[in-house]
């Protein structure tokens, strides 16, 4: 066991007692994959802000029911199921939040390499949106088990614990997931790589 | 684009080749996806697409938060206090965090939350089912509240206005005294008619409020004299009501009766000296219906025949409070039973105008065929009164119950009681207030199943949205 592990147990420990700044530092820690998380599977950044705040106050209020294990996993779980509320009470279509993700320079940046020459820049920013709009097109399920899996590199037995779903289940979305993602990026090949074409 | 497998390994599936690639697979299946794609192409190019595919999606950066997401004393719900020291642990100090601390309470806050909790709740799924299962809720609500509070009310407004024409079935001639429980007494002479006139008059006032719905009336002076009616000694007088306005004051009378009953019979006792037969005076001219007679609430005027034998006595004034010298009414009873054949034998008054106006009576009431009377040999009472000083004798079945259907008044002369008096209009009300009270629970139950019909829709929508 790391010693960043020790430390954070400790933290984590603290925070399970009330101890808010023990909380926010672990809200420090996992804001990012928060965000993250919450972006892709809502595809809107407002809607991702006001979803990684409202989960952690909820983790905070329910940190007494934490009771071990990966908190990491706990974190997200919480946030995906904001997620789902929200997507259930707004019924928003993903479509319509490509646009604004396009056009929103904020999330541009992150995308943004500026060691790359203009040109393979621009088709990185091209393939990026096709990328975008592939996950745009993925049910809600299918877009978190990505996320979390192809994103961010989680297991599918920690994925299943964050989703609170059967490994079996995982799996299937995960490659329900990957094959209409491939299937959307062959309808533009000119933008893919060799490996894509036949 | 769907690509097609026609690979002699069927059972390589996109999605083994998606465990493969993130080494979700056996050792068997790695073996044989191994072999499926140095032998088959197909295999091959779909798995190097699966691969390439997810390299794109890992090279997805992971974003950044755009901001800090550590919560503030608020936020938590906790008032402020100073953070606890963790050894190793930095705490990084927020800039978003409030300088100034404040000692609030957070309960403020917390009702805020819940009402904004509570508002998201509401807002959820398809405001159409939510607002047709609030509609459903709130009808509902009403067909139980309303009819409730309208008994209430009615109740409380039969408590505190007198009872002047009670349900016939909750007064009926079962409970009233019988012959035996009553003594017989003699008409009551006008000498003895004061205390009779004062205790009358200390009745309920309402009762002379209470008009007698006995159906329009063509004669005015008729419709006059019934209004007046509740001021006579009527209201001492079992009588049999036949419409509904006329129950309650059958109840008064029937409570009153036993009362007056005895008055009567314990200073009337002279009287009866003078007629063997209560009876005797039976509606003759003395007591025809040509004073002005009006028939009180329903009661109709019987045959001779079918009169009972008075044994109860029963005050017997005119309108004015006095009787007349010739009242030949000698006792009225309340027995059910054997009314009609003591009515049968009773003499005739003296007065020949009476027993005219009787006579003319029997023939008017056999024509109609009196409701009351006609359908029951045996009336049980005489109610007998007097108006401007004539005496006229009618019979009541008192075994049956009042009907609120057409009551007939003997058409007797100068009469100013229409032959036939119509159903009063509240007997229309009544049907409908059955009707209504039949079908309240099946509205009620039909309400209840789609309030649960709505609601489940509604939650439906919120959960599939």
């Amino acid at each position: 066991m790391t010693a960043s592990k020790i430390g954070e147990d400790a933290v984590i420990a603290q925070a399970v007692a009330g101890d808010l700044a023990a909380f926010n530092q672990l809200v420090l820690t996992y804001q990012n994959l928060a965000y993250s998380v919450a972006y892709r599977t809502l595809q809107d950044d407002a809607a991702a802000d006001d979803v990684v705040q409202e989960s952690f106050i909820k983790a905070f209020r329910a940190i007494s029911t934490f009771q071990g294990g990966s908190f990491k996993s706990w974190i997200i779980r919480i946030v995906a199921n904001t997620c789902y509320d929200l997507l259930r009470s707004r019924q928003r279509r993903l479509t319509d939040s490509l646009d604004d993700l396009v056009e929103n320079e904020d999330y541009a940046s992150y995308l943004e390499d500026v060691t790359a020459n203009p040109h393979a820049h621009a088709e990185r920013m091209e393939l990026s949106e096709l990328i975008e709009r592939s996950f745009a097109s993925l049910p809600t399920d299918q877009r978190l088990v990505l996320t979390l899996c192809d994103v961010h590199g989680y297991s599918y037995e920690e994925i299943a614990d964050m989703t609170d779903v059967p490994i079996g289940t995982v799996k299937s979305r995960i490659n329900r997931a990957r094959t209409r993602v491939r299937d959307f990026l062959l309808q533009h090949p000119e933008l893919l790589p060799s490996a894509f074409r036949p | 684009m769907r690509i097609m497998t026609t690979s002699r390994y069927p059972e390589i599936t996109d999605e083994l080749l998606s465990a493969y690639i993130d080494n979700a697979v056996s050792e068997s299946e790695r073996g044989l996806i191994e072999r499926a794609v140095n032998e088959d192409s197909t295999i091959s190019w779909r798995l190097a697409t699966l691969r390439e595919t997810v390299h794109l999606l890992r090279t997805l950066p992971v974003l950044q938060a755009p901001r800090s997401f550590v919560l503030t004393s608020e936020q938590a719900g906790q008032p402020v206090r100073e953070p606890a020291l963790i050894p190793g642990v930095v705490v990084a100090k927020d800039r978003t965090m409030p300088e100034t601390r404040s000692s609030s309470p957070s309960q403020p806050r917390r009702w805020t939350e819940l009402a904004e909790h509570w508002r998201r709740f509401w807002q959820g799924g398809s405001p159409i089912w939510r607002n047709a299962m609030a509609t459903s809720i709130a009808i509902l609500l009403l067909l139980v509240v309303a009819p409730a509070y309208f008994r209430s009310g009615m109740q409380l407004q039969e408590m505190s206005a007198p009872k002047i024409g009670a349900d016939p079935n909750a007064v009926s001639f079962a409970e009233a005294p019988s012959v035996a429980q009553v003594e017989p007494a003699p008409v009551i002479l006008q000498s003895e008619a004061q205390p009779m006139q004062e205790a009358l008059d200390a009745a309920p006032a309402t009762l002379s409020e209470a008009p007698i719905a006995l159906g329009p009336v063509s004669d005015a002076t008729a419709a006059q004299a019934r209004v007046e009616l509740p001021a006579v000694a009527m209201e001492s007088l079992p009588v049999q009501a036949t419409a509904p306005s006329m129950r309650e004051p059958d109840a008064t009378a029937a409570r009153q009766s036993p009362e007056l009953l005895e008055m009567p019979a314990a200073r009337s006792a002279p009287l009866a000296d003078r007629y063997e037969d209560p009876l005797s005076f039976a509606p003759s001219g003395e007591e025809s219906a040509s004073s002005g007679y009006d028939a009180p609430m329903g009661i109709a005027a019987a045959p001779p025949s079918s009169a009972p034998a008075p044994s109860a006595p029963l005050a017997l004034e005119n309108r004015d409070g006095q009787l007349p010298e010739t009242v030949s009414a000698a006792a009225v009873s309340v027995e059910p039973e054997g009314a009609a054949a003591a009515l049968e034998d009773a003499a005739p008054a003296t007065d020949p105008s009476i027993a005219a106006a009787f006579n003319e009576e029997q023939g008017a009431t056999s024509e109609e065929g009196a409701i009351v009377t006609a359908s029951s040999p045996e009336p049980a009472v005489i109610a007998t009164t007097t108006y401007d000083g004539n005496a006229t004798v009618v019979a009541v079945d008192a075994s049956q119950p009042a009907q609120p259907d057409a009551v007939e008044l003997a058409e007797l002369p100068d009469s100013h009681v229409s032959k036939r008096v119509e159903p009063p209009a509240s007997v229309a009300g009544v049907t409908t207030s059955l009707l209504l009270v039949q079908l309240l629970p099946w509205l009620q139950l039909g309400l209840a199943a789609a309030t649960l019909a709505f609601g489940l829709l509604w939650w439906r929508s919120r959960r599939g949205a």
